[in-house]
């Protein structure tokens, strides 16, 4: 899963998979700016079924193992 | 601050105007590639907004909409006493743009008039201030005319604004009567972030000089000059998702107002994400959330009342309908007012050339 995860979130920033770990933040990444990263969350929830808190939407722009994370815990609740 | 509470006021009517013209967010901002466009329009919901150009103010649209609420209701220009506009794009730098509306609407050299300068927050200042002249300063009717051309302090490539920010003007008609039931507002500021949403240059802390109009890309991703307004995107979700929740809910509770007896939630049109969150957070249904962010985008002072305009021309307000109102943005600053709008009048919202 995690790497299904990352996968996406790659895609969507359109960004090397390979160039992603737990330490990537926004900084780093031109395209994950605020409004990306509105759009990332959104395609998350649409593609896992799932519903992100606001205020979990706002840790997840901390960095990619915080994003990770939350989208995990959303899934295992879901489950 | 605590909540205030108005006796013997009511809000009877409210007009919106927009400008006629349109910018189509898909077809217009080529700047970016159209995939991001196209989610960009996904996620916010605006495909279109309403631009001013460049001869028409705030102040025009407010006038268009005060006329045709007047003319509406059958009052009369000198039945007002007040009018308090409420906008971050004045006419002028001095003086206030409600002296010039005083004269442009033919009201009565009687007639207070006075700006409130605030943005997104600014129709439920304005609102405090009206209740307040009814209610401590025994006035009869005041027109709170809210309304901001803030296209034109965006630069036209930066995708963190340009994509939102539209134009509008209303009137709100707010007047005297001992029966109405009571309004309660609450206002909060915290200046402390007032940097994550503002216009750098162009005031009298740093004046607009060549330096300050040079277009510059950014860090964030925006392009735009000193002076051209700046909005830290992350920062603004977060203050709304937590600040203003927090606010809204702890004031309905107060208020002992839980979102089953409120027929409508007016949130001011930031974007569709950020609202749908905050109406969920707040666990109201979709149809107790009007939005016309669709329409009009994001018009800064003017989205709570063009929203109830729009609204309402089209669904009766009825005999009784409870609404809580809630502004937030630039100041930061934001409030929440819980208020009847029986029988609001509200014709439908006119375009402006």
């Amino acid at each position: 899963m995690e790497e299904r995860i990352r996968d996406l979130f790659a895609t969507m920033l359109q960004i090397d998979a390979a160039a992603v770990n737990d330490g990537t933040t926004p900084a780093q990444v031109d395209r994950w700016d605020s409004m990306q990263h509105l759009i990332l969350v959104s395609g998350f929830e649409e593609e896992f079924g799932v519903d992100v808190d606001p205020e979990e939407a706002v840790d997840m722009y901390k960095d990619f193992a915080t994003f990770k994370r939350v989208v995990l815990q959303k899934l295992s609740a879901k489950n | 601050m605590p909540k205030s509470v108005f006796r013997g006021v009511k809000i009877s009517g409210v007009a919106g105007a927009v400008p006629a013209a349109k910018v189509d967010n898909l077809r217009d901002h080529y700047f970016i590639p159209e995939e991001d466009r196209r989610k960009i329009i996904e996620l916010t919901k605006v495909a279109a907004y309403r631009k001013a150009p460049e001869h028409v103010c705030a102040s025009d649209l407010c006038q268009a909409a005060a006329e045709k609420l007047l003319n509406g209701m059958g009052k009369q220009a000198a039945d007002i006493d007040a009018i308090v506009f409420t906008s971050m794009t004045p006419d002028y730098r001095v003086p206030s743009t409600a002296c010039v509306l005083q004269d442009r609407l033919k009201c009565a050299t009687s007639t207070l008039a006075y700006d409130v300068n605030m943005g997104c927050s600014g129709y439920v200042v304005g609102l405090y201030n009206a209740c307040a002249l009814i209610s401590g300063g025994g006035l009869r009717r005041v027109l709170l005319l809210a309304g901001d051309t803030q296209t034109k302090l965006c630069h036209r490539e930066d995708k963190n604004v340009v994509f939102i920010l539209a134009d509008a003007g209303t009137a709100t008609l707010v007047e005297a009567d001992p029966s109405a039931e009571p309004i309660t507002i609450e206002l909060l500021t915290d200046g402390s972030r007032f940097k994550n949403l503002y216009v750098p240059a162009g005031g009298f802390r740093q004046p607009s000089t060549d330096k300050t109009r040079e277009i510059k890309s950014q860090s964030d991703g925006g392009v735009r000059s000193d002076d051209n307004l700046f909005m830290n995107g992350m920062e603004i979700f977060k203050f709304s998702v937590t600040e203003v929740v927090k606010t809204l809910s702890s004031f309905m509770e107060a208020e002992g107002l839980p979102p089953a007896s409120v027929n409508s939630l007016f949130l001011h049109q930031a974007n569709y994400f950020m609202n749908d969150k905050i109406a969920k957070k707040l666990k109201f249904q979709g149809n107790q959330v009007p939005y016309t962010i669709g329409f009009y985008g994001n018009t800064g002072s003017a989205s709570i009342p063009v929203t109830m305009a729009h609204h309402f021309s089209t669904t009766r307000a009825g005999a009784s309908h409870r609404a809580v109102l809630c502004g937030f943005g630039v100041g930061l600053s934001w409030g929440v007012a819980s208020a009847r709008l029986d029988n609001l009048y509200a014709p439908p919202v006119v375009e402006v050339s």
